[in-house]
């Protein structure tokens, strides 16, 4: 990807002053900073999402002010944190108190690099992507601890050793769940990752239901492990139900105590952008990242033509349930089969891959995510350490050993090299 | 590119500060990070001498290996500083010449 | 520019580690560390160890590195941010390692090192890495991992309160 800007650069004459070496840093510097206004956008847009959401499922209306439906909110929000006085505590570490937000972003920015958004928009082709997003997560914690202890705090110190530890223990079940899918493709790049997953076939092979040839819909631990990846990476990203780091409750703030303006401005952004580095590698090994589920036109006909159902399906059941007419999923599915069957070409756009597929699959996921932080109720730490190492992890290793055992007796090899 | 010497001499300075480190600090844990250090360097010697002499991946498996010895020397001697902690209520290793108080 | 980056990363290696070496303060050598540490793994990545480069980041920064901040908080009474540490016989310490570090660097630079010839890269190190590791190292793979679990139950065992 880098490569292709540089070189598409030099093709114009005006820019052929910069050279092979000058061309590919501002590719980078290109690629970098387009990367950074997504992360700033992420999170501007995810606050207000979940301001919305949490909102919805409380009966509330969120904000409303600012804008439209209040959707200029956060950016108020944004502009506010940014001319916020600059609050060092006087006893704090100062130079670790200016360095650690910093290094918790860092790591959460830099794992974008590998991920794939569309088949050929990735910043960078590594051949051990999976891996890299993994490792560079994992610094996060470094950084909290480093907040956590700079600020000179009791609370933010509980908050920052409650997070290593469970960043820690977490972490073992996200490789495994991870680890599962790789064994069934054999490959660490997340390109080939998504390619092996294209097209249709049988729900676990042999059911005889078609299904997209996901990962998750792969075989019956892997369908598993997906679920088994989605809790652990929350809490791995320190979100409710697993944010005891910071529990408003008990720690004031945990870590970011006392922390305010742009560096929590910093927090936020990094929150975000793991919950979306999460959700996009969720999305990435588990639903076929940018492949589309529809093979061709008819499958995306066909496809769109079951969604509308089951949406009429579950209109009448809310309505006999609940007495509540709940038209927008019906009203939009309808339209989407009725446009796919009219155009041919809407509905080759919907079967071709790319940025559209991963961007849904994600967004749905990140939904899951603030479904999950509004009805769940916190755990207690030692709630938290027994799911992590007595509920997850054996799950996690049971799966990565059924995978093995369905491979040999579906006599299944790596789908790559 | 750059020589294979560029990467001993950092492997060699790591050494050196690594062996420092353990030699001259009395807390303990900071003894753990001079012994961090010095297995680094090896690593950086492995994987030097893997790309420039023997041109072959052997040399990463045992770095990966010596990575491997380093959590598990880690986690144990942290275990043993935590006793030391309660025993002594310091990790002064100069103060520890006692194995039980 | 891959010169420029190299250098970069050869001096937050040796700066680092002197931070680890020689701060007064035991917390900014512990997260010194930390460059070091990410610093290596740049080299690797120089010396084309993909993978080892983002081991050493799980392993070293997620897990020993953490170990290590988790084992100075835990013995420390803790009062203010900053913890200070002393040294013993550091005149004589730095003379002693001063000469190690002369002789080795001399030693290394009057060798003549019996270079490979191949000039060609080793591509991606994944799969060369996993077929050694699960062929010929096979018995060393095991016995690793029975020293790790060794090593864990140990571990749990020694930081219990009453042994």
């Amino acid at each position: 990807m880098i490569d292709a800007i540089a070189s598409w650069m030099l093709q114009f004459g005006a820019l052929n002053w910069l050279g092979e070496t000058g061309a590919s840093l501002v590719a980078v510097a290109l690629v970098g900073i387009t990367l950074f206004i997504f992360v700033a956008a992420n999170a501007i847009v995810l606050v207000y999402v979940e301001r919305k959401v949490s909102a919805f499922m409380q009966v509330r209306l969120g904000p409303m002010r600012v804008g439209p439906m209040g959707t200029l909110q956060t950016v108020a929000d944004a502009l506010k944190l940014l001319v916020k006085e600059d609050i060092i505590p006087q006893f704090a570490d100062k130079v670790l108190f200016r360095v650690g937000p910093w290094v918790i972003l860092i790591s959460a920015f830099v794992a974008f690099a590998a991920i794939p958004f569309s088949p050929t928009w990735v910043p960078a082709d590594m051949s051990i992507g999976l891996f890299y997003v993994l490792s560079v997560s994992s610094v996060v914690v470094i950084g909290i601890v480093m907040s956590g202890w700079a600020s000179n705090n009791k609370w933010s110190l509980y908050g920052a050793m409650r997070s290593a530890a469970q960043i820690v223990s977490y972490e073992i079940p996200v490789g495994l769940s991870l680890l599962a899918a790789v064994a069934v493709v054999g490959t660490l790049n997340l390109q080939e990752l998504i390619q092996a997953q294209a097209g249709v076939g049988n729900l676990f092979h042999w059911i005889p239901i078609p299904v997209p040839n996901w990962f998750i819909f792969n075989n019956p631990f892997l369908f598993i492990a997906a679920f088994v990846y989605l809790i652990a990476a929350t809490a791995e990203v320190n979100r409710t139900p697993f944010d005891i780091p910071e529990a408003e409750s008990e720690l004031v703030a945990g870590f970011m105590t006392e922390f305010s303006g742009i560096r929590w401005a910093l927090f936020f952004l990094s929150e975000y952008a793991n919950a979306a580095v999460v959700a996009l590698l969720t999305a990435i090994v588990f639903l076929g990242g940018w492949q589309s589920p529809f093979p061709d036109i008819q499958g995306a006909r066909i496809g769109m033509s079951v969604l509308a159902v089951l949406a009429i399906i579950w209109t009448f059941y809310v309505k006999v349930k609940a007495n509540r007419l709940s038209i927008y999923p019906l009203a939009v599915t309808v339209v989407l089969a009725v446009l796919a069957w009219l155009f041919p070409a809407f509905a080759q756009w919907l079967a071709n891959p790319g940025l559209l597929w991963i961007a849904i699959k994600g967004g749905t996921i990140i939904f899951m995510l603030m479904w999950f932080r509004w009805t769940f109720p916190r755990l207690r730490v030692d709630q938290l350490m027994y799911v992590s190492w007595k509920v997850l992890l054996p799950l996690a290793m049971i799966n990565l050993a059924g995978v093995a055992i369905w491979m040999w007796l579906t006599g299944a090899i790596n789908l790559v090299g | 590119m750059h020589a294979l010497s560029s990467y001993l001499i950092l492997s060699a300075l790591l050494f050196s500060l690594g062996l420092y480190t353990v030699i001259t600090r009395k807390n303990a844990v900071a003894i753990l990070m001079g012994i961090e250090l010095i297995l680094n360097a090896a690593n950086v010697n492995f994987i030097a001498f893997s790309k420039f002499v023997t041109h072959h991946v052997e040399g990463h498996l045992m770095a990966v290996f010596i990575i491997m010895l380093a959590a598990a020397e880690a986690a144990v001697a942290l275990a043993i500083i935590l006793n030391l902690y309660n025993d002594h209520g310091n990790i002064n290793v100069d103060e520890a010449n006692a194995l039980k108080r | 520019m891959g010169e420029v980056i190299f250098w970069v990363i050869w001096a937050l290696v040796a700066v680092s580690a002197m931070v680890v070496a020689f701060s007064k303060n035991l917390v900014y050598s512990v997260f010194s560390l930390l460059a070091t540490f990410i610093g290596v793994a740049g080299i690797y990545i120089f010396l084309n160890a993909d993978f080892l480069a983002v081991t050493q980041i799980v392993i070293y920064v997620g897990g020993i590195l953490v170990l290590l901040v988790f084992g100075i908080m835990l013995t420390n009474r803790i009062v203010v941010a900053k913890i200070t540490q002393s040294s013993l016989q550091r005149t004589t310490g730095l003379v002693v390692v001063g000469a190690i570090f002369l002789v080795l660097v001399l030693t290394l630079l009057n060798q003549t090192w019996p270079l490979a010839t191949s000039a060609a890269e080793f591509d991606s190190t994944v799969n060369n890495i996993g077929e050694l590791l699960f062929g010929d190292y096979l018995i060393l793979f095991e016995v690793a991992s029975v020293l790790l679990l060794g090593a864990l139950i140990g571990a749990a065992t020694l930081a219990r309160k009453e042994l």
